[in-house]
């Protein structure tokens, strides 16, 4: 099976808006992903690498338990699913930033935010509709905010205009969608990038295959190219 | 860490088999001069890792976490008189937080073996240990084992400049998996580029001993200082590599560590590793070191063996 595969790296990047840059920056690392159709699988046979497309938390969890050995995920995946993963490396795509944004007519350019939830919170908690209720809770217990947290798993930029919440957490990168919704941004919670994690057994039984992985990568982020290496050998130990 | 969220239970095959296992586990550390002992599953106080509670009167309570913290305290109490070295083994659950979880709690359950007192290799013994249950069990392929030394990464550390601070701080990363973090410390405490690249270098790597010793004298370390990790490796031959970035989130460890997989398997189906502090916050000073088999990672691996079904349909 797939996780006993020792002379394959395994290597998931996640499915949506991310799949894109994940693929560019493969490409551009040197490896081959041929236009599958619908296969959820493709294989770089000169590398020694198959890749597959699988929605984030999916990609968290299998390399969790050591059925694939890298993903390129989101940062807010793994800030919301604490699954014991090895973060290796920035990717520097996919930059967006995890945001608070309410309704424009309520929330104004220049005010306090701190100040204005307070105000909110002297009554009543602060209701926040979110994807991401792990790290919209942390936010607010840092910040000493009193807040209901509601998860919702999509179109959260209806959930003050439908009354099931104040505010939204929620990502932003453009801002446009906010805008199209009529909601701003009122403080940022901590930016997003794309990361490479990798299990720790994988890290341990294929340290070379993905050290020269992670390189590669890396040239392509901070030099503009692939390395030429020999990519090739599998093997324990090394 | 392999575990399973509260309320999911076991299964009859699944809890057979655990039964096997646990069975066949105790009875290799009987074998092997250990004698079984059974310590509280609630433990007073709060510096436990698990979760947490009051009682009637207000008094915290805490899930246990960890058999050697709640091993150690029965061998410098109960067991203070009791001649050294003292082997004992234990077999059950723990629980661990784990924030992401449903109800933020891991169940996993563990059989393994504390050796307190002075005796002659006993890191290597209770490798071998560990590595001969996994292959008592059948498991598939061979057992490999990683080595790393806690106290050797700590000196690495201090010979470069950090202070106590930035080292348990770089333990805490390693430990959390968070190497992006990590190399941003580094860089923070370290400044040349080149420095932080041999040091990541080394701790993201595990390999062969010339290899890592390679990496260890990049990175600052003076070559004899590894002999006596390397030499701990020597009776797994090509089975062992060494990894100076193992760390774990227990902050007692002070010699060497290591983990063990099962096969090609990337899950640790064991861990280990020297705790010579450990008993002194206790109240008695001696030297102990241990292991445990993680028997929901055995139980994974084996599964996976046993039943032969694809994830991924075409892969095997």
């Amino acid at each position: 099976m797939l996780g006993q595969n020792t002379d394959f790296l395994v290597v998931a990047w996640s499915k949506g808006k991310l799949s894109h840059p994940c693929q560019t920056i493969l490409e551009e690392a040197g490896f081959s992903i041929p236009d599958s159709g619908r296969s959820l699988l493709v294989t770089d046979s000169a590398r020694r690498v198959r890749f597959m497309e699988l929605k984030a938390h999916d990609a968290v969890t299998l390399v969790g338990q050591g059925l694939v050995d890298l993903a390129l995920v989101g940062k807010d995946t793994l800030l919301e699913h604490h699954v014991s993963v090895m973060e290796l490396m920035d990717l520097n795509i996919g930059a967006c930033r995890l945001c608070l944004a309410g309704p424009a007519e309520t929330w104004g350019p220049g005010e306090d935010w701190l100040e204005k939830i307070r105000g909110i919170t002297r009554s009543r908690r602060l209701g926040i509709a979110t994807r991401y209720p792990l790290t919209t809770e942390e936010f607010c217990v840092s910040w000493g905010i009193e807040s209901v947290v509601i998860e919702l798993s999509g179109s959260v930029e209806l959930a003050p205009s439908l009354g099931i919440s104040d505010i939204i957490s929620d990502l932003v990168s453009t801002g446009r969608t906010l805008r199209e919704n009529g909601l701003v941004e009122i403080k940022e919670i901590r930016p997003i990038t794309a990361r490479l994690i990798a299990s720790q057994g994988a890290l341990h039984l294929k340290a070379r295959q993905i050290e020269s992985f992670v390189k590669r990568l890396r040239d392509v982020i901070s030099e503009g190219g692939p390395i030429d290496e020999d990519y090739t050998r599998p093997g324990f130990p090394i | 860490m392999i575990g399973r969220g509260l309320g999911l239970g076991w299964l009859p095959e699944e809890a057979r088999r655990r039964r096997e296992m646990e069975a066949q586990l105790i009875d290799l550390l009987h074998f092997r001069g250990f004698r079984e002992v059974g310590v509280p599953l609630l433990e007073t106080g709060s510096e436990g890792h698990g979760p947490h509670m009051a009682d009637g009167s207000g008094s915290v309570l805490s899930l246990r976490s960890d058999f050697t913290r709640a091993v150690s305290k029965m061998a410098v109490s109960t067991l203070a008189d009791h001649p050294r070295p003292l082997q004992l083994a234990y077999s059950g659950v723990v629980f661990r937080a784990v924030p992401g979880l449903d109800r933020g709690m891991s169940e996993i359950w563990q059989v393994g073996g504390e050796v307190v007192g002075e005796q002659p290799e006993a890191d290597s013994d209770v490798m071998a240990l560990a590595v001969d249950g996994v292959a008592s069990l059948s498991c598939p392929g061979e057992a490999r084992i990683i080595i790393g030394d806690v106290s050797l990464l700590r000196r690495l550390l201090a010979g470069v400049g950090f202070n106590a601070p930035q080292r348990r701080r770089v333990e805490a990363l390693l430990a959390e998996g968070d190497l992006t973090g990590l190399e941003e410390h580094l860089t923070g405490t370290v400044g040349q580029r080149d420095s932080v690249r041999a040091l990541m270098d080394l701790l993201i790597f595990a390999g062969n001993r010339e290899e890592t010793t390679r990496r260890w004298v990049r990175a600052g370390g003076e070559a004899d200082c590894l002999e006596p990790m390397l030499g701990l490796g020597e009776r797994f031959e090509d089975a062992a590599a060494y990894s100076l970035g193992l760390a774990r989130e227990l902050d007692y460890y002070t010699g060497p560590l290591f983990v063990v997989y099962a096969g090609h398997h990337r899950v640790p189906v064991a861990q280990g590793g020297r705790y010579d502090g450990l008993l002194k916050t206790l109240g008695r000073d001696e030297p102990a070191t241990g292991f445990g088999w993680n028997l929901d990672s055995l139980l994974l691996v084996s599964r996976h063996t046993a039943s032969r079904v694809s994830v991924f349909p075409g892969i095997h």
